[in-house]
């Protein structure tokens, strides 16, 4: 329920009021057709593109938004509301911005890393959708730990029981004893691949073993089962847990990277331009009504 | 054996998933964020690969350029200056701009913007005009210009007048069918018009090639072979005193009906002959050249001749006609003078009007009236109405339907080079031919 909640909190307020403000921006860009095309360089593209710049800088607030415990949890949510809906509308927003113009340059450097960070983004969000909410993965970092400390004290019963048996009882621990703990990277890439203990192997093996040996042997078979049970629980555990933090070893990396991207990005266009004339233009009406000198001959500005 | 192989997998384990691993993203985004602040700012900054800066191509007029950012950006933080494209393209020192072009419209670069294509380097859109023409009214201009949304509202061609230093009569020469040197024919406007080479306008009608045949400039009953020059005045009267003094020389009979060979011998008249008949001449009867030469010129040009076409003068000589006397012996001046004609070869000179497009069309398709007209102060231009017939159907987004009628195909933005002169005052017929 809840975890759906950042997606369709309050309605999808954020869904709704992200879609009418890119609804109206296209109504205005589509509405003038400036001289030299629809570019970033128009009052329309200045306009968008700070908009950008602003609503980018507030995705990255969230980074420490997120730390700050003093307000209540329902608000985070709407922080990650807002952010979802923002974070997916920018895609759009700095087309308009552009004017749907990319190439291969700085500019669209800092738009195409945009993009793989909304793609991580909503990579991340589809995970916290797809993990099972009531996994013990809510308890965070704790099962993980005791697992693996589980894992670890079995492994030391298996050590401890077969210290000093025959090699037959080696050759069962190492046909049976088989999983280990995966990697991150095994278990993201192939969730499927599973260690099962084979009753029929235990069965031959124990029969391979000195009669003083087969009670012991009993017990071994026991412990491995548990451990593969209990290193297939981990392997479970590890995929909801690398599943709901791997996308951010891209998310905030290559946000940042887009950050940087973006700096160099305005840098780039007002090396080209006389800076304080754009304003100029920005922020006056000379830019459309010219200015009307004295004893003009009646046409003057617009 | 405890825990085969798990112990580094565990320290991974923990280290990625459950004590959360702030320091490793934190380098991994300064790491990147380094790479993207040396490769795309400080290296073009040095001058190398400065093309990754771009925001799109040159078009194709400008890929000479390359990637030398600096023939036109000249200075950092500011714009493209209008002397950097002077540089290359010479408009006058004062190219004239749109009266409504405000401040910073004066620049190149306001209007011809690069990197976006050539469609916005030469912009053709009707908005470049009718952005502002649309309403000028409704934004309070103090002008008489009427609002102009598209072609189809565009006002008709304001009537002209031709200044008439020529006379012409359209429908005696179209009407039916004419008197010519080989009896009777229907003229055609191609007898007289003829296309230049380019074959956008029409050339000059001259006297020579397309008035002579039919209006010879004969002087003399007696003498119907004899013609005179299409020439000044002075020139004139200097040919026919000639004419007559060769008659009185060598006897009218030689000259009356010569054939073309014996014209050719008598026109080398050798000096000494010359000389020698200056002295007969004076001695017998210069005062009949005289009054000869007067009466031809009379004939010549208030009778037969230059006044068909052109606004004849008398002049008030000092001494009036009787200055001239038997004693006097020497080069006569005319009577008569000839208003200068002007011929206009194109009206209006903003419309950059081509009629080759519109060659597989009758003349009097366009041109209506012409077969009526009486005077030659008629201009007889199509009016809108006829443009429009063709070009007043709007195309769609496409550019589908409909005939090319952007603004900038008759109107021209820059004046013509010649001084400030603003290229769009609406033209006067005083001054615009
Ligand atoms: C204050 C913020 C911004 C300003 C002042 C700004 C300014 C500009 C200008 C002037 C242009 C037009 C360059 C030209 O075509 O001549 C442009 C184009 C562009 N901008 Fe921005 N921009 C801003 C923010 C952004 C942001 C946040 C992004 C994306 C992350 C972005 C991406 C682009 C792209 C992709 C282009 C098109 C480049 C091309 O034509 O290839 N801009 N911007
Ligand atoms: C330009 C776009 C975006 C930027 C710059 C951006 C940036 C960030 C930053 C800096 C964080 C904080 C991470 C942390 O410090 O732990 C974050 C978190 C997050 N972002 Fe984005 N983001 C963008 C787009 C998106 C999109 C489109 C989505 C989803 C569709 C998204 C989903 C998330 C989520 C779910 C979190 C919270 C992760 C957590 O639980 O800690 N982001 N984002």
């Amino acid at each position: 329920m809840s975890q759906d909640s950042f997606i369709a909190y309050r309605h999808h307020r954020w869904f709704w009021i992200t879609g009418l403000v890119l609804a109206g921006l296209t109504g205005w860009y589509f509405s003038e057709e400036p001289l030299g095309g629809r570019n970033g360089g128009t009052t329309f593209g200045y306009t968008v593109g700070a908009l950008s710049a602003i609503l980018i800088g507030y995705l990255m607030w969230f980074g420490v938004r997120k730390r700050s415990y003093r307000s209540k949890i329902t608000t985070l949510q709407g922080w990650l509301s807002a952010h979802v809906w923002i974070g997916v509308g920018l895609a759009y927003l700095v087309l308009l911005h552009s004017g749907f113009q990319i190439g291969i340059n700085v500019h669209t450097l800092a738009y195409g890393l945009m993009l793989v960070t909304i793609a991580s983004g909503i990579w991340g969000a589809a995970n916290y959708r797809i993990v099972p909410y009531q996994t013990p993965s809510n308890r965070g970092g704790a099962s993980l730990g005791t697992l693996l400390d589980q894992i670890e004290q079995v492994g030391r019963e298996i050590a401890e029981l077969a210290q000093g048996k025959s090699p037959s009882t080696a050759a069962l621990l190492k046909k049976l004893n088989t999983g280990t703990v995966p990697s991150v990277w095994a278990v993201l890439l192939k969730p499927r691949r599973e260690v099962v203990l084979s009753v029929a192997n235990a069965a031959a093996a124990i029969q391979e073993l000195p009669e003083v040996e087969v009670e012991a042997g009993h017990k071994l078979v026991e412990l491995i089962d548990r451990r593969l049970e209990l290193l297939h629980k981990l392997k479970r555990e590890m995929r909801a847990q690398a599943l709901l933090k791997i996308w951010l070893y891209f998310h905030i990396p290559i946000a940042f990277g887009t950050v940087v991207a973006v700096l160099i990005h305005i840098f780039v266009v007002l090396y080209y331009r006389d800076v304080s004339d754009e304003l100029l233009n920005l922020f006056s009406c000379v830019s459309c009504h010219g200015v009307q000198e004295a004893g003009d001959k009646g046409a003057g500005g617009i | 054996m405890a825990g085969r192989g798990d112990d580094p997998k565990l320290q991974q384990g923990r280290r990625l998933l459950v004590g959360g691993c702030m320091p490793c993203k934190a380098s991994l985004s300064a790491l990147l964020c380094a790479v993207i602040f040396f490769a795309f700012l400080v290296i073009p900054l040095k001058g190398k690969n400065k093309e990754i800066w771009s925001v799109g191509n040159l078009s194709s007029q400008h890929t000479f350029l390359g990637s030398d950012c600096q023939s036109c950006h000249k200075e950092p933080f500011e714009r493209v200056s209008n002397a950097s494209c002077q540089s290359c393209h010479q408009l006058s020192d004062h190219p004239s701009f749109h009266p409504a072009s405000g401040k910073n419209q004066d620049q190149c670069i306001s209007c011809h913007h690069e990197h976006h294509g050539e469609e916005n380097l030469k912009i053709r859109r009707d908005s470049l005009c009718t952005d502002c023409h649309a309403s000028l009214s409704s934004k309070g201009e103090r002008t008489e210009l009427r609002d102009v949304a598209s072609f189809e509202d565009h006002p008709g061609i304001r009537k002209l007048s031709d200044p008439g230093t020529l006379v012409f009569n359209h429908r005696v020469h179209l009407k039916e069918p004419i008197r010519g040197p080989e009896g009777k024919e229907q003229l055609e406007c191609s007898n007289c018009h003829h296309e230049q080479n380019d074959r956008r306008l029409f050339q000059e009608v001259r006297y020579e090639r397309d008035c002579a045949r039919c209006h010879p400039l004969t002087f003399d009953e007696g003498r119907p072979q004899t013609i005179a020059p299409h020439a000044s005045p002075q020139e004139v009267v200097d040919f026919l005193f000639g004419e007559y003094a060769k008659d009185e020389l060598f006897g009218a009979e030689v000259l009356r009906g010569s054939s073309d060979s014996d014209q050719g011998r008598e026109r080398m008249l050798p000096r000494h002959a010359a000389f020698q008949a200056t002295q007969e001449i004076a001695g017998r009867s210069a005062s009949s050249v005289i009054q000869r030469t007067r009466e031809a010129e009379k004939t010549l040009f208030t009778k037969t001749g230059c006044d068909l076409c052109h606004h004849i003068s008398e002049i008030d000589s000092e001494g009036g006609k009787g200055a001239d006397s038997a004693q006097f012996i020497g080069p006569l001046e005319t009577f008569y003078e000839v208003k200068q004609p002007e011929v206009t070869e194109r009206w209006l000179t903003r419309a950059n009007f081509d009629h080759s497009p519109h060659k597989s069309f009758s003349c009097d398709s366009c041109h209506k009236g012409v077969e009526t007209s009486k005077v030659s102060t008629d201009v007889l231009l199509p009016s809108m109405k006829e443009c429009k017939d063709c070009h007043g159907i709007k195309r769609d987004e496409k550019g589908h339907g409909g005939l090319g009628s952007a603004c900038i195909s008759c109107h021209r933005y820059h004046g013509d080079g010649e001084g400030k002169e603003s290229a769009f005052e609406t033209p006067s017929p005083g001054q615009e031919r």
